[in-house]
């Protein structure tokens, strides 16, 4: 039952598999939305290195 | 839409964690919201006491309350106090309370992430003000104190705290792009059946937008900051030019990251007003279409502009025109936005509750701030105005009389839907005016004193600048203590008073105000179905 908890999520998703398919898309376009972001950082620290050299 | 489910799901939480473990453990919505809000809270009032040094010292000409030194690090941590602590959590809070419970969805995508993303900033913010607290006591050399923006060379010339201040904002990066992914991809991800793009409210909108924003700058402003620290302790020469490096750089990929940062600071409170307006205006919100693109457009040109901050430091003929005439249209979709707030009340059945009172000040103050931007777009103007009072005057009438007013309009607003009982009525209306009344006696005075060549970051001053500065002081201690009077009231609802209804506001629409008040910790455990009557701006309001 929701408590909560860490565990609350996941007993929200494990009762409802559109709910789970929801939070599986979402984990996905985390990912890539985190890449872009790392991409952004190296891009500049590299602009940097590429001034500097 | 069925909201019986809805509306009886909070009796299987007898079971819900208590005490520390309840805040620190808890992957909720709407929990999380309310430990953001409050450390928000707790960092303006912190903020604002740093102001409050800054404005007694500035009372009088003359050095007579702190040394310079200190008086430098005062100005460096209320901003970043302020930006970073107060206003960007401040609109997550909202983002985390409100978002879900717009769209319909039950809690964010990625409820343990949204824990971390919370509990990440605690932290963040005893590294930063670790050097400027233990400076006080004699241990080593204070806060850092070269202005927020950081500049090489004189960020890296002072002791080592700006290590301090570095990972403070690698930790306060991670945790705004946290939230900033959870947002977006619970907006496109957890939408309720029903609940399209166009359908969804302004906040919601102006949220996704923003989301974007920080994922797009963030890693700039850690990147920037990650170079700084290389440069100071690595022996690398990114920035320093006896080394091969660039000092402009630097100033180029921080405004890169700044100018955004002031929209992603601004469009939410766009959205909040939006939401506002239709309630208390009774009526839809006038060119919801035309909206959401002038945001987007806005997010589009916050890009572009990023130079206008560097117009004295020497550019080609052609960059300065570009970044002068780029950042003059930014004034075309913001103009878009204030004639639809104005043809939204239109002919409304208009009242003026508090949130209101403070979505009105919010129009008009901060349309002073633009105009006073517009000013500053134009370059040979610029050479006259940077890095002067005016300056100061303009970004505060943006971000105190803009942003923090939209807080307090959205606070005011969704208060008695957090805590089930309605805020004291009286002492919001004497709060709004005595913040208005006082805010404007703080922050006008400083065109003038811009305008007369007063420059910004000093601790002393010429003595033709002393009236208007006094004045300026009064104000902001009016202000200050204003602020006080907020703090009561929040409390006050908290703890309880009149119930409130689930609607709350008569005119109020939305898949929020179809919830309890206060709402349930767990809400749309089933997804409603969303049709246009129930979206603000569907032109079927009864």
């Amino acid at each position: 039952m929701p408590t909560g908890s860490f565990e609350e999520s996941r007993a929200l998703g494990d009762g409802n598999e559109q709910h789970r398919a929801r939070r599986r898309r979402a984990i996905r376009t985390a990912l890539v939305l985190a890449g872009v972001v790392l991409l952004i950082y190296l891009g500049f620290i590299m602009k940097g290195v590429l001034n500097a050299a | 839409m069925s909201h019986e489910t809805t509306l009886n799901q909070d009796e299987h939480h007898a079971d819900h964690p208590t005490g520390l473990a309840r805040w620190l453990f808890t992957t909720n919505h709407k929990e999380i919201g309310t430990l953001y809000l409050v450390f928000s809270l707790a960092m303006f009032l912190l903020g604002g006491a740093m102001a409050m040094v800054i404005r007694a010292e500035l009372f009088v000409p003359g050095l007579q309350m702190v040394n310079p030194e200190f008086f430098n690090q005062m100005t460096t941590m209320h901003a970043l106090v302020m930006i970073f602590g107060a206003v960007m959590p401040a609109f997550v809070g909202l983002a985390n309370w409100m978002v879900p419970l717009m769209i319909g969805a039950p809690d964010m995508a990625l409820p343990r992430m949204n824990n971390w993303s919370f509990w990440i900033l605690p932290f963040a913010f005893t590294i930063l003000l670790l050097p400027l607290v233990l400076g006080l006591f004699g241990i080593g050399s204070g806060g850092p104190a070269s202005g927020w923006t950081l500049y090489p060379p004189l960020s890296l010339q002072g002791g080592t705290n700006i290590a301090f201040v570095i990972f403070a904002i690698h930790l306060m990066g991670i945790s705004s792009i946290m939230g900033a992914i959870n947002i977006i991809v619970t907006i496109l991800n957890m939408r309720a059946p029903g609940m399209t793009l166009l359908r969804m409210p302004l906040f919601v909108w102006t949220w996704l937008i923003t989301g974007f924003l920080l994922i797009a700058v963030m890693p700039v402003l850690a990147g920037a900051v990650t170079m700084l620290l290389t440069d100071r302790f690595f022996g690398t020469s990114f920035f320093n030019a006896a080394g091969g490096g660039d000092p402009v750089m630097y100033q180029h990929i921080f405004w890169f990251f700044g100018h955004p940062e002031v929209y992603i600071m601004i469009l939410p409170a766009f959205g909040i007003v939006s939401e506002i307006l239709p309630t208390f205006s009774r009526k839809p919100l006038f060119g919801y279409t035309s909206m959401v693109y002038a945001t987007a457009s806005i997010a589009f040109l916050s890009f572009i502009v990023w130079a206008h901050h560097m117009f004295t430091v020497g550019m080609p003929l052609g960059g300065n025109i570009f970044f002068m005439y780029a950042t003059m249209v930014i004034a075309v979709p913001t103009g878009v936005k204030v004639f639809n707030w104005v043809s939204t009340m239109w002919r409304g059945s208009m009242t003026f509750e508090t949130p209101m009172l403070f979505a009105l000040g919010f129009i008009v103050l901060f349309t002073i701030g633009g105009f006073s931007g517009l000013m500053l777009a134009i370059v040979p103007a610029d050479f006259q105005y940077h890095d002067t009072y005016f300056v100061v005057a303009h970004f505060h009438y943006v971000l105190v009389t803009g942003a923090v007013f939209a807080i307090m309009a959205g606070v005011y607003y969704w208060l008695p839907k957090w805590t089930g009982y309605m805020y004291n009525e009286k002492l919001g209306k004497i709060h709004f005016w005595a913040s208005t009344i006082s805010v404007n006696v703080l922050f006008f005075p400083q065109h003038y004193l811009g305008l007369a060549g007063m420059p910004r970051r000093i601790p002393d001053y010429a003595v033709q600048f002393a009236e208007f500065n006094m004045i300026s002081s009064i104000g902001g201690f009016a202000f200050g203590l204003a602020q006080l009077i907020f703090v009561y009231i929040v409390w006050q609802a908290a703890r309880g008073g009149e119930r409130a209804t689930g609607q709350v506001w008569e005119g109020a629409r939305g898949l929020e105000w179809t919830v309890p008040s206060p709402a349930p910790l767990h809400t749309f455990d089933t997804p409603p179905k969303v049709d246009d009557s129930v979206t603000a701006h569907a032109d079927r309001l009864v």
